[in-house]
């Protein structure tokens, strides 16, 4: 009951103060930067942390979450008009949305993944109102070795999902992050760790730079590296008669919702794969499984559900584990740490009414997503239209001054140009970026973790392995390893096949 | 990118994670322990970063494995191909990408106003980058007028929204 007060008085307060208009701005900002090829919604709001860093912290954390929500929303625009997904997380969405804007139904595509998003958005919040006070008390028991194990399992599942077909570039990525965590100081006896002397390197690498770097520098030279995108120039159908084409699949959008969620919820895997596994279950589901890839609805909701409920999903373990669940919700934890607000198991008893504002600001986020991105569907197009060689040096000097902002220091500068490089490097290999930022966010809590606990067990690795929690975590992470080999998967995908024809043969034999 | 190229990239990264996590492993074992102080052995700093150099050489190792049994080690490219590699239009815009982004970074920011250091790099991005070719003097001279404008427009309006919006000090 006193959460659902903390959440009406923080609707009450946004609602009557200039809280409003930061809403709708910083939405509509999050809607163009979303919609814009090469500017992803991380990008967004670890720009935006850096603009907002003299703000009220809770005026600074409703502005991010806003940008966070229009950003993943609005990269459904660019993949439903250009092919192109605004955003990785919008992949799953051109499938669908590209085919229906191609047969003249843009409109009808716009409002059904701007319904689609509207659903989701609001049921990974009432899940994040749900979950994050129950996760937060489980938390609770959370010791050292748990916490490593946490860390151990954000890398490596993170690593498995962001890179499927080759799973140890993921892990890779992951470790690197982790390593670049352990340069400077490190958090037990303060010895600079690789700094050589160099008192830049002993203040460690910030994390904002770096994803400016990877995600803002990297992205730029992608965008130039590839083919210039044709624009398409068509005229829109009725927006009205796509909200009620997706108000039929209902069932589709809250499955897809919970199961966004729960991707979310995962550490480091997101919105991305909260969009390709709410539309491959909706696939497997639907009756109309051919239309798939040839403007489903089914197909174009299920995907646009899922990746916006991976927003509100990825949140949970922000505020209550300080583990991140997405690379744009890793830049959310460290906006929250600079503006003093702690995270973690401790947030229910320390700041209870805080997780039900941040359920009040995503409520107010998707409020003015939907409406924002519905009154605003014509002169969004606009946006779409501002060619790269305009738009990619602005957002450049938006990286520089954005790095250099948060210490007014050139080293950070630096470090985004190198993280810039080695970010399209990495990608170009196909490297994903999401473990080695999650790497870097956990770093701290492996290293710290793993020594404290050794510390506690004086030296014994059983409490690492028999403590319950732990023991799940490792099994799990152990189950995602032993699943990415490629003899086990041959192994059990011969096993299913034997199983099916078994049935075959013995019904041919009663036949006979 | 086609998986046999792939595979020769792999083949190559391999090479430098090895040496790379090797590195690290050689500088965790080299850390200070602080015996000095008599700190609890497992709190040494360089435990968990040479952990990470054992796992990144076992990852590079398998990747090195992996790449040598496709058949990445042969790294022979075909006639022509640095030749074809340096013409691509894709090349190009990237070398000109890093120039430009590099040389405003380390070379312009913090050395000339702000404003005027944003405006010249967009200007010469989208003089560089964009279209040029122009069917007569009049529409290059436009041409010019509006990148000049759009570049002054940019440069000093991002001045003015971080310092006066945002109260974000800049070099």
């Amino acid at each position: 009951m006193s959460g659902l007060l903390s959440f009406l008085s923080a609707i009450g307060e946004i609602v009557t103060s200039f809280a409003l208009i930061d809403v709708i701005w910083a939405t509509l900002l999050g809607i163009v930067v979303g919609s814009l090829p090469g500017l992803t919604a991380t990008l967004g709001v670890a720009l935006m942390t850096t603009l907002t860093f003299n703000f009220d912290g809770e005026r600074a954390i409703l502005i991010l979450i806003c940008m966070y929500v229009g950003a993943i929303y609005g990269g459904s625009r660019s993949a439903i008009l250009l092919n192109i997904p605004g955003t990785p997380a919008n992949a799953a969405t051109a499938l669908d949305g590209f085919p229906l804007a191609r047969a003249g139904k843009a409109g009808s595509a716009m409002a059904i993944a701007t319904t689609g998003s509207f659903f989701g958005s609001l049921i990974g919040m009432m899940a994040l109102a749900l979950i994050a006070p129950m996760l937060a008390e489980v938390a609770l028991s959370f010791g050292a070795f748990e916490f490593f194990w946490l860390a151990v399992f954000g890398v490596l599942v993170a690593g498995q999902l962001t890179a499927l077909d080759d799973p140890i570039k993921g892990w890779i990525a992951g470790f690197l992050g982790l390593f670049v965590a352990m340069i400077g100081q490190e958090g037990i006896h303060g010895v600079a760790r690789f700094a050589y002397g160099n008192t830049d390197f002993s203040g460690g690498i910030g994390l904002l730079p770096a994803m400016v770097g990877a995600f803002g520098l990297a992205e730029i030279l992608t965008v130039m590296r590839q083919s210039n995108y044709e624009v398409v120039r068509s005229e829109l159908d009725s927006l009205w008669g796509g909200i009620k084409e997706a108000l039929r699949y209902k069932v589709t959008a809250v499955r897809s919702g919970l199961i966004g969620t729960f991707m979310g919820l995962i550490p480091g895997v997101g919105e991305d794969m909260g969009a390709w596994a709410s539309y491959a279950v909706a696939r497997i589901r639907s009756d109309k499984s051919e239309e798939f890839g040839k403007g489903s609805v089914d197909g174009l909701l299920a995907a646009e559900t899922g990746n916006n409920a991976a927003v509100p999903g990825a949140l949970i373990p922000v505020l209550t584990l300080a583990v991140p669940g997405s690379a744009p919700a890793a830049v959310l934890l460290a906006a929250m740490i600079i503006h003093g607000v702690r995270p973690g198991p401790l947030i229910m008893i320390e700041s209870p009414e805080f997780v039900y504002h941040v359920v009040a600001m995503v409520f107010m986020a998707t409020c003015a997503m939907a409406l924002v991105g519905l009154i605003l569907t014509k002169p969004l197009l606009l946006v779409l239209r501002v060619r790269r060689e305009i738009m990619m040096p602005i957002i450049f000097v938006l990286c520089t001054v954005g790095a250099f902002a948060i210490a007014s220091r050139l080293f950070d500068v630096w470090i985004m140009l190198f993280f810039g490089l080695a970010g399209f490097v990495l990608r170009e290999l196909k490297y994903p970026m999401a473990p080695l930022i999650l790497g870097i966010v956990l770093g701290d809590i492996l290293d710290k973790s793993l020594r404290r606990g050794l510390v506690l067990s004086d030296g014994d690795l059983t409490p690492f392995f028999t403590r319950p929690i732990s023991m799940v975590l490792w099994i799990v992470a152990a189950l995602f390893i032993l699943l990415s080999m490629p003899f086990v998967r041959r192994w059990i995908s011969g096993a299913m096949d034997m199983k099916k024809t078994k049935p075959a043969a013995s019904d041919e034999t009663r036949s006979q | 990118m086609t998986p046999k190229r792939m595979d020769r990239f792999d083949f190559l990264s391999a090479i430098v994670l090895i040496l790379f996590a090797s590195g690290v492993l050689i500088e965790s074992l080299r850390m200070d322990r602080l015996g000095q102080l008599d700190i609890n052995p497992y709190t040494v700093p360089g435990l968990v970063p040479g952990l990470l150099g054992g796992l990144l050489l076992a990852c590079g190792i398998a990747l090195l494995a992996r790449s040598i049994a496709r058949g990445g080690w042969r790294l022979g490219m075909e006639p022509g191909a640095a030749a074809a590699f340096f013409a691509d239009g894709a090349t190009r815009r990237v070398g000109l990408t890093l120039v430009l982004t590099f040389g405003f970074a380390l070379g312009l920011f913090g050395r000339l106003p702000f404003g005027l250091a944003a405006a010249v790099f967009i200007f010469a991005f989208i003089w560089l980058l964009g279209e040029r070719t122009f069917s007569n003097r009049t529409k290059k001279l436009k041409h010019i007028a509006y990148t000049a404008a759009i570049a002054l427009i940019s440069g000093y309006g991002i001045a003015l929204v971080f310092t006066q919006i945002f109260f974000v000090k800049l070099p």
